[in-house]
C-alpha cells in the first residue's frame, strides 16, 4: 500500500524546508519531490500544514514506569536491590501498551529509548523501540540492547546507603566491576557469566555506555573512567555541561540534555538552566540531544523544551536537530530514523504550525508508514 | 507620577495602543492618549507589550525551597498529625527562595502559598507579592482567610507509612467531620480555653475563611462537596483532576476550580483523568477556571508553559490569560485590586517584547506596585 | 419514561410465575398482565425470557478497593483504631471499580456496602443501586443504612499485631459494650443540657451514631463466624434492645435454636471460598437449608471481593445442590435481603407499585450457562 502526503511544508531536518510531496511504500519513504503523481496511492492532504520527521526521545522510562495504575507496586524502573545490575534488561519490563506510548504518539514522538532508572551505578540495558501500539511488540523494537545505562551522583548514593557513602564509592564500584570483567576475560577456564559478557561487549566497544550525570565532577569522573577502560561514552542529563563546555568540545562527548523543566529539587541540579543548550552551542557544540526523561516531565514537553532552549538563545535548526536526528545518532539509528530522507523509515508527523511553536497541534502521526495517531479521532491530549 | 506611553495592551483579543498613568502604585488612568502634566515622568513603551502581572493561587514556593536539597528546604507538610489547623505557611516562607525570585523575574507578581496535601487539615495559606521581604508585614490580606484541606488518597499516604489514622479515605472524611464538630462545640462553649486550631476551623464555620480543597477523584469531590454543604462552608476545588468527567455535575457545583499542574506525568490511579482537556471541558460549561503550577512541581518561572498547551485547545486567548491573572485573583477575593490592567488596580504588570503566547517573547521587566522589580534580562 | 416489557415469563418471586407483559411508568411498575396494550415510549420484546427482580447483595465491599490496583487503594478497613463508628463506606466508594459492571452481568443490581471487619466497630454502611453514572450520588439508595461491627479472629488479628486492645474475644465484647454504655451516658447528657435550655457543646459524631443505634434507628450488622460470637451478638441485642443482624453466621447449625429464638436475621455466606482461618472450620452450604427449615430470616451474600459478586447466583445454586429449596434460594437473593435491609416496599419482587429493578434471563440464574440479556439500566447486553 502506497501513501502520498501532499503539498505539506516539509522539514527534512537534514536539508532546507520546501513545499512538496512524500511518497511512502510499506514502512519506507521511497520518494520526496515537489510534485509526485502515483495513481494507486492513498492521498493524505497536508496543504497549509507542516511535515516533520517523527521525534526521537533517547532517554525515558515509558513502559517500565507504568502509568494510570498503582505507582508503588506497578513500577519496574529500578532494580533497587543491587548496585551492579548490568544484566537487568529494560525490554523484560516494558508494558507494551503503557499510556506513555500513547502520549508520545500524540506528541509526534515515534521512537523512544527506554532505560532502566538511575538508582544503580550499573542500571542495566536499554531498549529502543517505536511507539505504535498496534504493531506486535517484537516488530516495534529497533535495538533490543541499545546501551548500558550507568549512573553517578546523588541517586545511587541515596539508594545504596550500605554499599555507597560517597561519590568516591560509586567510582570505586564502577572500576571494580570493569576490572572483574577484565579478569574474567583473562581467565582460561571460565564459566559463562552474563554480567561479565555484557561488560566485555562494552570494553570491545560493541555496546556503548550512557551515563546519568548531573554535576561537573560526575561527568569528569565518568569521562576519565571511560578513557581508562576505553569504552564509548554518552552523557545523560549533563545538567552542568555548560560549565565545562570546553571539556565537552575537546573530548567530543555526545550529550543528552534534560529534563530542563523541573525545579532545583536536589542539590545536584542546583545549576539547572534552560540556557545550557545555547551555551553549548556558543561553544561550538551542536550535536546534543534533548530529553524529557518521561515521566520525570511528560513526553509532550519534548518539542517544548527545544522551543524554550530557543527562547534562551539556541539556534532554531539546532533545536530541531536536538529532538530528531541528534538523538537518533546518539542511539546509532540515524540510518533509519531522525530525518525525512528517501530510504528512511516513514515516521512522519503532520502539524498545523511549526513543531517548535509550542502552541502547535499534532494532527497526524505516522509510524513505519501507518497512521498511529489522528487528532480528529482521538482527543488532542490523550 | 509616571506616564507610560504607546504600550500595546491586550483587550478583547486584540492589541490596542494605550497610555497609562501610575500614581502611588496604582493605575490612575488608562486611555488612548493621556496628556503629560508638568511633573509626570514619561516612559515611551513603543513596540512593547503590557500584560497584568501573572498570578498563581496554588503554590508552595518559599516553603518548598529550591536549591536546598530534598530535605532541608522542604517545609510543606507538617505530617505529625492529620489535623494541623494551627500551622501557617507564613511561618515557613523564605522570601529569598530562588523559586520566588525566578517567579518574579518571569512575570509572576502574586502567589498564594498553601501547606501541602499530606494532612486532612493542612493549615493556613498566605498571599504575597513576589518582591516581598517580610511576608508577615507585607503580605496581601485577603477578605477571607485561607484554610487548606486535603481529600482522597493523598492525606493517607504518609499515615499509611506511619501506621496511623487515616489509613483510608473513609477516615479522611471522619477526621474532617470530627474536627468541624469540635469547632462547632468550641464556638458555642461559654467558657473555653483558647485553642488556635479550633479558632481557625471556626473561621470556616463562620464563613470568615474559605476552604481550599486538594482533591482529585470525582468520588472524593462528591464527598467533600457533601460535607461542605452540610457545614455551609465556602470552598474552592484545587486540582479537581477528574471533575471534567462529569461536566453536568461540575456545572451544578457553581464553584471556582483551580486546575493543575497539568504538565506532569507519572499518572497514578487517582490521577487517571489528568489532562489539559479538562480546561476546555470545564471552561465550556461556564466554570471559572484558574491554572496552578503547584510550584515547585512546575517551577513558576515556567508558568507560561501551561498557557502554550492550553492555547492548543483553541480557547479565546484573552480567556486563557484570565486563568493566569483575573481568575486566581477572584479565587482569593482580590479581583478589585489585582488581576488586570485597569484603573484603580495595583500597578502590577509585565513588559514584554512580544505576544505572551509567543514562546520567543521575553518578560523584559516586571513591575509590582508600579516599581520595576525584575525581569528576564537582569 | 413509560416502557413496556412484552412477552416474558414473569417470576414475581412472591407469587407464582405468569407469562405476559409488564408496564413501567416513571420507574414504577404499573401493570402486570397477560397482554397489555398501551402507548409507550419503548417496547422491549422479551422473547419468552425469564424476568426476575435484580438481585440484592446484602453484604459487600464492592467499590472500596477498586480491583486490580493493589492494597494502596484499599479503603475497606480503617484499622488504625478499634472504634471507627464515624467512618462511612460511602466515602471510599469508587464507581470505576470493574466489578460493579460484572455484578450487573451476574444479575446483582443492589448492594449494601459495608466497611470491613478489622475493627470491633467498623463504621457506617450504605445501600447502592447499580448505575452507569460515574457519580456516587447516582448509586446511593440509602445513605447511612446500618453500622458494621465485627467479632472473632479479624479484629483480634488486626489489633494484637499492634499490641493493642482487643486481643481476645473478651476485649472485643468490652469495646462494643463500653461504646454503647458511653452512648447511653451521652443521651443523658444531651437531655440534661436540653432541660437546662443550653446549647449542647459536647457534640460527638461517634456518640451520635451510638444514640441512633440505641434508639433502634440504625441496625447493627455484626460479623460473626463462630458459635460464641453468634451468641454474643444475640446477647448484645437483648442487653441493649438494639437491632442486630448476624453476618456470615458460619456456625449457624450448631446454635440454630438460639438464633431461631432470638429472631435475628442471618446473612449467610460466602461459602464459595476456602476455609482460610480457624473460625471457618465448619463452614458448609448446609447452613442455607437449616435457615430455610427453621424459618430463620436469611439472605445469601457474596462479601465481595472475598468472593466475586458476579457469581453470587452460583453460590445460591450450590446451596440448592446441598438440599436447599430453589424458590427459597431465589428469595434469599431478592425479597429476603430487601426485607432485612428495609427496602422491600420498593425492591425485591415484581409487584405493582414497586420500582423497576429488573433483569431478563435466558435461563435459570442458578445455571452457569444462563445470562442476563437485558436489565433496566443498561438495556440489552451483548
Amino acid at each position: 500500500m502506497k501513501k502520498i502526503i501532499k503539498k505539506g511544508k516539509i522539514f527534512p531536518v537534514t536539508g532546507e524546508s520546501f513545499i512538496g510531496d512524500i511518497l511512502i511504500e510499506g514502512d519506507r519513504i521511497i520518494s520526496i519531490d515537489e510534485n509526485i503523481d502515483c495513481k494507486d496511492a492513498e492521498i493524505i492532504d497536508a496543504e497549509n500544514l507542516f511535515v516533520f520527521p517523527g521525534l526521537v526521545e533517547s532517554h525515558c522510562h515509558i513502559g517500565v514506569h507504568r502509568e494510570k495504575t498503582n505507582q508503588y507496586s506497578d513500577n519496574d524502573t529500578n532494580e533497587f536491590t543491587q548496585p551492579v545490575s548490568v544484566d537487568s534488561f529494560a525490554i523484560d519490563a516494558i508494558y507494551p501498551f503503557d499510556h506513555g506510548f500513547k502520549e508520545a504518539l500524540s506528541t509526534g514522538v515515534t521512537t523512544v529509548n527506554v532505560f532502566p532508572g538511575s538508582a544503580n551505578p550499573f542500571g542495566g540495558i536499554g531498549t529502543t523501540l517505536k511507539t505504535d501500539m498496534n504493531v506486535p511488540f517484537e516488530d516495534r523494537i529497533i535495538l533490543k540492547n541499545s546501551s548500558l545505562k550507568m549512573a553517578l551522583g546523588e541517586n545511587p548514593k541515596r539508594t545504596h546507603t550500605k554499599e555507597i557513602m560517597t561519590r568516591m564509592g560509586t567510582a570505586a564500584i564502577i572500576r571494580r566491576t570493569f576490572n572483574e570483567a577484565i579478569n574474567y576475560r583473562n581467565k582460561k577456564d571460565r564459566e559463562y557469566n552474563q554480567k561479565n559478557e555484557i561488560l566485555l561487549k562494552v570494553l570491545n566497544k560493541e555496546l556503548p555506555v550512557h551515563a546519568h550525570a548531573h554535576t561537573a565532577e560526575d561527568m569528569l569522573t565518568i569521562i576519565s573512567i571511560a578513557e581508562e577502560f576505553d569504552f564509548e561514552l554518552f552523557l545523560e542529563h549533563a545538567t552542568e555541561s555548560h560549565l565545562i563546555a570546553d571539556v565537552m568540545k575537546e573530548k567530543r562527548i555526545k550529550l543528552a540534555i534534560g529534563p530542563m523543566f523541573t525545579s532545583k529539587y536536589k542539590i545536584e541540579v542546583n545549576n539547572r538552566t534552560l540556557k545550557t543548550p545555547s551555551i553549548l552551542y556558543e561553544n561550538g557544540i551542536d550535536d546534543f540531544g534533548i530529553i524529557t526523561d518521561h515521566p520525570v516531565i511528560p513526553i509532550m514537553n519534548l518539542p517544548v523544551e527545544a522551543s524554550m532552549a530557543i527562547h534562551y538563545g539556541l539556534d532554531q535548526d539546532v533545536a530541531l536537530k536536538a529532538i530528531t536526528i541528534n538523538p537518533a545518532r546518539n542511539l546509532k539509528i540515524s540510518d533509519r530514523i531522525g530525518s525525512i530522507d528517501v530510504g528512511k523509515d516513514a515516521d512522519l508527523i503532520i502539524t498545523d504550525k511549526h513543531i517548535l511553536d509550542p502552541t502547535h497541534r499534532v494532527i497526524k502521526t505516522f509510524v513505519s508508514g501507518e497512521l498511529a495517531y489522528s487528532m480528529n479521532e482521538e482527543r488532542l491530549f490523550v | 507620577m509616571k506616564l507610560y506611553k504607546n504600550a500595546y495592551l491586550f483587550k478583547n483579543d486584540q492589541f490596542v495602543k494605550r497610555d497609562f498613568l501610575i500614581d502611588e502604585g496604582k493605575f490612575l488612568k488608562i486611555g488612548e492618549v493621556i496628556e503629560k502634566n508638568d511633573n509626570d515622568e514619561v516612559i515611551d513603551l513603543s513596540g512593547k507589550y503590557v500584560y497584568p502581572g501573572l498570578m498563581d493561587a496554588h503554590t508552595h514556593v518559599g516553603i518548598f525551597q529550591e536549591k536546598a536539597g530534598n530535605f532541608a528546604g522542604d517545609d510543606v507538610n507538617e505530617s505529625t498529625s492529620s489535623s494541623t489547623a494551627d500551622c501557617r505557611a507564613m511561618d515557613a516562607i523564605n522570601p529569598f527562595d530562588p523559586g520566588v525570585v525566578e517567579a518574579k523575574n518571569n512575570g509572576v507578581t502574586t502567589v498564594c502559598v498553601l501547606p501541602g496535601s499530606g494532612n486532612v487539615i493542612g493549615g493556613e495559606g498566605v498571599v504575597f507579592k513576589t518582591n516581598v521581604k517580610n511576608v508577615y508585614k507585607e503580605r496581601v490580606k485577603t477578605p477571607k482567610r485561607i484554610i487548606k484541606l486535603a481529600f482522597g488518597w493523598s492525606p493517607t499516604i504518609i499515615p499509611r507509612m506511619q501506621k496511623r489514622k487515616p489509613l483510608t479515605r473513609l477516615a479522611v472524611s471522619a477526621i474532617l467531620r470530627e474536627n468541624l464538630e469540635k469547632a462547632k462545640n468550641y464556638i458555642h462553649k461559654e467558657e473555653k480555653d483558647y485553642d488556635l486550631s479550633l479558632e481557625n476551623l471556626s473561621l470556616l464555620l463562620k464563613n470568615e475563611a474559605i476552604a481550599r480543597i486538594h482533591v482529585a477523584n470525582l468520588e472524593d469531590i462528591e464527598t467533600i462537596v457533601r460535607i461542605m454543604k452540610e457545614y455551609k462552608i465556602d470552598y474552592v476545588l484545587d486540582h479537581a483532576t477528574a471533575l471534567h468527567t462529569n461536566t453536568e455535575f461540575a456545572k451544578s457545583l457553581n464553584v471556582p476550580v483551580i486546575l493543575g499542574p497539568l504538565n506532569v506525568a507519572g499518572k497514578a490511579f487517582q490521577t487517571w483523568h489528568l489532562s489539559f482537556n479538562s480546561v476546555k471541558d470545564l471552561y465550556d460549561v461556564g466554570i471559572d477556571v484558574s491554572i496552578m503550577t503547584d510550584a515547585p512541581v512546575i517551577p513558576l518561572k515556567l508558568i507560561r508553559l501551561q498557557m502554550f498547551f492550553i492555547d492548543r485547545l483553541k480557547i479565546k486567548r484573552s480567556e486563557i490569560l484570565k486563568m493566569f491573572t483575573l481568575n486566581p485573583a477572584k479565587v482569593l477575593g482580590l479581583q478589585d485590586r489585582l488581576g488586570s490592567v485597569d484603573e484603580g488596580k495595583d500597578a502590577d504588570f509585565i513588559l514584554m517584547d512580544g505576544d505572551i503566547f509567543d514562546y520567543r517573547s521575553k518578560v523584559l521587566k516586571t513591575y509590582i506596585n508600579g516599581i520595576h522589580v525584575g525581569g528576564e534580562e537582569i | 419514561m413509560k416502557y413496556l416489557i412484552k412477552n416474558v415469563e414473569i417470576d414475581p418471586v412472591v407469587k407464582e410465575k405468569i407469562t405476559g407483559d409488564v408496564l413501567i411508568d416513571n420507574g414504577i411498575i404499573k401493570k402486570i398482565d397477560d397482554n397489555i396494550v398501551e402507548k409507550v415510549d419503548e417496547v422491549i420484546d422479551g422473547k419468552k425470557a425469564l424476568l426476575l427482580p435484580g438481585f440484592i447483595d446484602a453484604h459487600s465491599h464492592i467499590g472500596l478497593n477498586p480491583e486490580g490496583y493493589g492494597f494502596e487503594y484499599d479503603d475497606t478497613n480503617e484499622s488504625s483504631e478499634p472504634n471507627t463508628a464515624d467512618v462511612r463506606a460511602v466515602d471510599g466508594f469508587t464507581t470505576s471499580d470493574k466489578s460493579i459492571k460484572e455484578g450487573a452481568r451476574g444479575g446483582v443490581l443492589i448492594y449494601c456496602v459495608l466497611p470491613g471487619s478489622s475493627n470491633p466497630i467498623g463504621g457506617l454502611g450504605f445501600i447502592a443501586k447499580y448505575s452507569k453514572s460515574n457519580l456516587v450520588s447516582d448509586f446511593i439508595l440509602r445513605y447511612d443504612s446500618c453500622i458494621k461491627m465485627a467479632t472473632g479472629e479479624n479484629p483480634k488479628r488486626c489489633f494484637s499485631a499492634k499490641d493493642k486492645s482487643p486481643s481476645t474475644r473478651m476485649g472485643i465484647a468490652s469495646i462494643i459494650r463500653n461504646y454503647l454504655f458511653d452512648g447511653k451516658n451521652y443521651i443523658e447528657k444531651k437531655k440534661k443540657s436540653q432541660k437546662e435550655n443550653k446549647v449542647f457543646t459536647e457534640y460527638d459524631n461517634k456518640m451520635e451514631i451510638a444514640q441512633k443505634i440505641l434508639e433502634r434507628k440504625l441496625p447493627v450488622r455484626i460479623h460473626c463466624h463462630r458459635a460464641e460470637d453468634i451468641l454474643f451478638a444475640i446477647r448484645l441485642k437483648e442487653e441493649f434492645g438494639i437491632r442486630v443482624s448476624i453476618e456470615h453466621c458460619t456456625d449457624l447449625i450448631k446454635v440454630q435454636d438460639e438464633v431461631k429464638k432470638s429472631n435475628v436475621p442471618v446473612m449467610l455466606g460466602p461459602v464459595m471460598s476456602s476455609r482460610s482461618k480457624v473460625e471457618l472450620m465448619d463452614m458448609t452450604y448446609l447452613s442455607y437449608k437449616t435457615a430455610i427449615d427453621r424459618e430463620i430470616p436469611f439472605s445469601c451474600i457474596s462479601d465481595h471481593p472475598v468472593f466475586p459478586v458476579e457469581t453470587l447466583r452460583l453460590q445460591a445454586g450450590m446451596a440448592i445442590n446441598y438440599g436447599a429449596d430453589e424458590r427459597e434460594m431465589l428469595k434469599s437473593l431478592t425479597i429476603y435481603p430487601a426485607r432485612i435491609l428495609g427496602i422491600s416496599e420498593e425492591y425485591g419482587s415484581i409487584e405493582i407499585g414497586k420500582k423497576d429493578n429488573l433483569c431478563l434471563w435466558n435461563g435459570s440464574p442458578f445455571d452457569s450457562r444462563s445470562k442476563v440479556v437485558w436489565n433496566n439500566i443498561d438495556g440489552f447486553i451483548n
